[in-house]
Order: C-alpha cells, then sequence, then structure tokens
C-alpha cells in the first residue's frame, strides 16, 4: 500500500523546468530515498507533496490522516528563542503538549543544550534540533531534505541509526540526499532524479540489479578470455587489474556453471567474486 | 493560535520595546501639552475661549488623546511588520506549515496578532486618558468617547496595512523603509498628484482616510465641516476605511494562498 501517490507532478520557475511528469508510489513502512546531483528536484519534490511550493501540473495524494514530521532544506527555527521553547513550539504546533520534547532532546544529544538560544548553535546542533522537532509527536511519517547536512561522522551514524530504527518501527521515511553511501546503507527503495526527470525507481535491489558481474582470475588471463568469449551466453568480459570482470544479463549469470565451463575448458579459476553493482556506478550510469 | 503566537511573542524583544515606549511616549508627550497649555492658559486667558474647550479635561480630553495617540501609529506597525517579515525571512513560517498548520491558520494567527496589537494600544489609549483625567481633576464622561472607536477604525487600517506589506514584500527591512516612506510621503506625492487630475482623489488614499477620522481636536467640528465641504463626509470615511481594510486582508491572502514559500 502506498503512503504517498505522486502523479505527473511538474513545476516550472520561469524558463526553469524543475520537475518533469514525476510519478512516484512510496510503499508505507519504506526508507524511500530520492537521489539526484544538485539541482535534479530533489527539494522542490519534497516541497510540493509538504505544501510549500505549488506545483504546475500533476498532482500528490496522502494516505488520508497520516502524520507527518518534516524537515526541508534548513533547519528552521526561531533564532531568539531556545532548543526546548522552539521544540515547545513545534509540539503546539501538532497539537501535543510537553510530553515527548525531553525524549526528542535526548535522542539527538540535546538536552543539555535545551536552554541555549537556538542563534548559539553550531550547525550540527541545529539540523539535530530539526531531526529532534520531526520526532514530536510520534509522527507516522518522516519526510527529511539532507538530514545529515552539517553533522559530523558520529552525527551522520547517528541519523543513520535513527533512520533504522524508525524503519524498525514500521514508520515511513521519505528523504532526499545526493549522498549516495548514506542512501544504499539505509534505504529499501530509491527514486534516481536528474534535472527533473525519475530515471529509475523502485526497491533498491531492483534498481541495481540490472546485470550480473562476476571477478574471475585464472594462471592465463589472455587464455581464460577467449574462453569466456566462446561462452555460449555471450558475457561481456573485460580486463581489470589481473583478473576478468564478466558481466551476464541478469537472471543468467549461474558462478557453479561458469566454474565448471572453466575447469571443462582446462582454466583453473584461483578467484571467483560475484560483485553487486554499487549505487554509486548505478547512479553515475544513468545520469551521466 | 493566539497562544502559539503569544509563545513566540512573548521572548520577542521588539515587542517588550514598542509595549513599553508605546504608552511611554503617548503619555510623556501628553504630560508636556498639557504643562504648556496649561502655562499658556493662566498666562492669557483668552486661549481656552480661542480653543473653545480645555482639551485636557474630559470630554475633550478623548479626542486630544486619540489625535495624540495617531502619530504614534508607526511603532505597532513596525512590531507587526517584524512579526511577519522574521517569519519570512527565518523561514520559520515553513517549518510553521511543516509542523501541522495550514496556509489558513498560519495567515488567520496572524491577523489575530494585529488584532491584538490594536486592542493593546487602544487599551493604552483609553488608561492614558483616565489617567490625564485624574490629573486635571477631571471626571470621566463617555460622552465624546466616539473618538476611542475613530481611534480603533483608524489603528486597525494603519495595522492591516502594516499586514498586508508584510505579506508582500516578506523582506524585513524593505518592508519597514516602504511602510515609513509611504506612510510620510509617498501617499502624498502618489495621490495629490492625481488629484491635479481627479479632484479630491487625496483625500480617498487609504492612510488619509483613516487620519481624516480623527480630526485635529481643537476646531476639530469646524475641520470636519470644512472637510465635509470639498472631502467626503463621516459615513463616506467609515464605507472607505471597511472598503479598505477588506481589501487589505484579502490582497495579502490571495497572494500567500497561492505564493511558493
Amino acid at each position: 500500500m502506498s503512503i504517498l501517490s505522486v502523479e505527473g507532478l511538474s513545476k516550472r520557475y520561469g524558463s526553469t523546468q524543475a520537475l518533469q511528469e514525476v510519478n512516484l508510489e512510496v510503499p508505507a513502512g519504506s526508507i524511500f530515498g530520492v537521489l539526484g546531483p544538485n539541482g535534479s528536484g530533489k527539494t522542490t519534490l519534497l516541497g510540493i507533496v509538504l505544501d510549500i511550493l505549488r506545483p504546475t501540473g500533476g498532482q500528490f495524494r496522502w494516505t488520508s490522516g497520516v502524520t507527518r514530521g518534516a524537515l526541508l532544506e534548513t533547519p528552521n527555527f526561531y533564532t531568539y528563542l531556545n532548543g526546548r521553547d522552539n521544540l515547545t513550539i513545534t509540539a503546539r504546533l501538532r497539537g501535543r503538549g510537553q510530553e515527548g520534547i525531553n525524549a526528542a532532546l535526548a535522542q539527538v544529544g540535546l538536552d543539555s543544550y535545551e536552554s541555549l538560544p537556538f542563534q548559539k548553535y553550531s550547525l550540527g546542533m541545529k539540523q539535530r534540533l530539526a531531526i529532534g522537532a520531526t520526532l514530536i509527536g510520534d509522527p507516522e511519517v518522516m519526510v527529511l531534505d539532507e538530514p545529515t547536512n552539517g553533522l559530523d561522522p558520529a552525527g551522520i551514524a547517528d541519523v543513520r541509526g535513527l533512520i533504522r530504527g524508525l524503519r524498525d518501527q514500521g514508520k515511513t521515511v521519505f528523504l532526499a540526499s545526493h549522498m549516495l553511501d548514506e542512501v544504499e546503507k539505509v534505504c529499501t527503495h530509491v527514486a534516481i532524479l536528474k534535472k527533473g526527470r525519475v530515471l529509475s525507481q523502485g526497491a533498491l535491489s531492483e534498481v541495481l540489479r540490472d546485470e550480473d558481474r562476476v571477478e574471475v582470475r585464472s594462471d592465463d588471463l589472455n587464455a581464460l578470455a577467449d574462453l569466456l568469449h566462446a561462452h555460449p551466453l555471450k558475457p561481456k568480459v573485460e580486463r581489470g587489474d589481473g583478473l576478468l570482470a564478466v558481466v551476464f544479463e541478469t537472471g543468467f549469470l549461474n558462478p557453479a556453471e561458469l566454474n565448471r565451463y572453466c575447469l571443462d575448458g582446462g582454466q583453473t579459476l584461483s578467484h571467483l567474486v560475484m560483485r553487486k553493482k554499487t549505487l554509486e556506478s548505478r547512479f553515475l550510469e544513468l545520469t551521466d | 493560535m493566539l497562544q502559539i503566537e503569544w509563545l513566540k511573542l512573548k521572548k520577542f524583544r521588539p515587542f517588550w520595546v514598542v509595549m513599553v515606549l508605546y504608552p511611554v511616549c503617548l503619555f510623556g508627550l501628553l504630560v508636556i501639552f498639557a504643562s504648556v497649555y496649561d502655562q499658556a492658559s493662566q498666562k492669557h486667558h483668552e486661549i481656552q475661549a480661542i480653543t473653545g474647550a480645555t482639551p485636557f479635561t474630559f470630554p475633550e480630553l478623548w479626542t486630544t488623546v486619540t489625535y495624540t495617540a495617531s502619530w504614534f501609529h508607526f511603532l505597532p506597525c513596525v512590531l507587526i511588520l517584524l512579526n511577519i517579515c522574521n517569519e519570512f525571512e527565518f523561514r520559520t513560517h515553513r517549518q510553521n506549515l511543516l509542523d501541522g498548520w495550514s496556509r489558513a491558520q498560519f495567515f488567520g494567527a496572524k491577523m489575530m496578532v494585529t488584532l491584538g496589537i490594536t486592542a493593546l494600544t487602544l487599551l493604552w489609549v483609553t488608561l492614558s486618558a483616565l489617567l490625564m483625567g485624574v490629573f486635571h481633576s477631571s471626571t470621566p464622561t463617555w460622552n465624546s468617547a466616539s473618538s476611542l472607536l475613530y481611534f480603533l477604525e483608524q489603528s486597525l487600517v494603519y495595522n492591516f496595512f502594516a499586514l498586508a506589506v508584510g505579506f508582500t514584500l516578506r523582506r524585513g527591512l524593505l518592508s519597514l523603509a516602504f511602510f515609513l516612506i509611504y506612510s510620510n510621503f509617498l501617499e502624498k506625492i502618489i495621490f495629490w498628484t492625481a488629484s491635479l487630475s481627479v479632484r479630491g482623489l487625496h483625500y480617498y488614499a487609504p492612510l488619509a482616510v483613516a487620519d481624516q477620522l480623527l480630526p485635529f481636536p481643537i476646531w476639530k467640528d469646524a475641520v470636519r465641516k470644512a472637510l465635509a465641504a470639498d472631502g467626503p463626509n463621516l459615513t463616506v470615511l467609515h464605507g472607505c476605511a471597511a472598503g479598505y481594510l477588506v481589501l487589505f486582508v484579502v490582497a495579502s491572502w490571495w497572494r500567500y494562498r497561492r505564493a511558493d514559500l
């Protein structure tokens, strides 16, 4: 079941087409990452589904009555108020009382800085407070735009852990990021955007799996290459650093059969490793 | 909504500065005027006969205080502009929407703040008049207290004009500069120039309409009569003021409802 459906969403700023006919389905309980280079339309997409920006075409629909916590672009708080006062306003806007504020402050490690004015927070602390604010009221969906911006490595690991924790609680997280490693580590689903268009989307494993790749090595690489070129499935053979990368069409690679084929052809493999395509390579392949 | 706005305002320093400065300036100026008037009328007894009434005793005191207070409209207006423009400049209005408010709720909250500030200024003006009455051993009477209603109407026009400027321009410094230049010079320049083509048009400028509701307290009836001979009468002024109020609210909401935030 989708918690958010986006149909034909478009957005134009003057002569710039920021989004073009974007269609997305965000499954309930998924960690859905929107990936794209700077200016690809990630924040615009999030801004529209959060009702901050008006689309020039298309529509979106959230599951009725779903509660949301959101962080869009930068942390936005009242600079003259301290962390606790700011979260009190957030809680009141969500129709909540003081409950949950202590937990949110503790969860993002700001409980000792709650009385410090927001303007004195470091960039990382501001980002932490913004993430803490999204947790107030225990929303069912979190929409996070570049949630690790400004965080140090420990902070990034904390946010990653937080997102995994949310997934374990069955929450849906819809996040935009250009940090591929971050997305690959936490997301169950991805959409790759470029110049406002969705190039690929779906479960992470589906987006990554468009070919099967294996690395092999034997004592005679030339003979091994000739043997692999003669394989009935016509795999692509690439020379690497002292090994060969063999790429089969998706679903056609059987490592045991390949090993037997090489042995029958007189080549004993000293190295055979399955290589999964990384999100980074898939991303670069799609966006280059 | 007003409770949430109070959470934002209660630690906002400019709010307290204006809340203290407004009554201090108003009452201070009234004390100076009264002292000058008292000294002058003791030396020259004909002054009271010329002015036609004693402006620092009731019922004329209502008119004197409200007219004097009309010089300080810029103070609550500056506060309203800061309250709105800060939300845009620090993007907290976006966060308010992300955290659960609709655009209508945010706009409604700012209207309520504007109404609340207007009510507070009316309270200060009323208290200042009563206090001045005590100093002059004058017993309060509600006769001529209609000036308070005119002051309220005038404040609403000014304050909602500030709200419209804030929602339209969004930038604090730009909005403040525009408001001060418009209210002091620009409106007069535009409407006086236009009135060369359309006679009497300057009487119908937004802030001019509000200003005419409270004429100079001494000889005010004569002033009103003179204005009515050339410009709009009181009923037309009330109608125009109400029209401008509706225009400011509708225009601000129309822009805010459709805008990318």
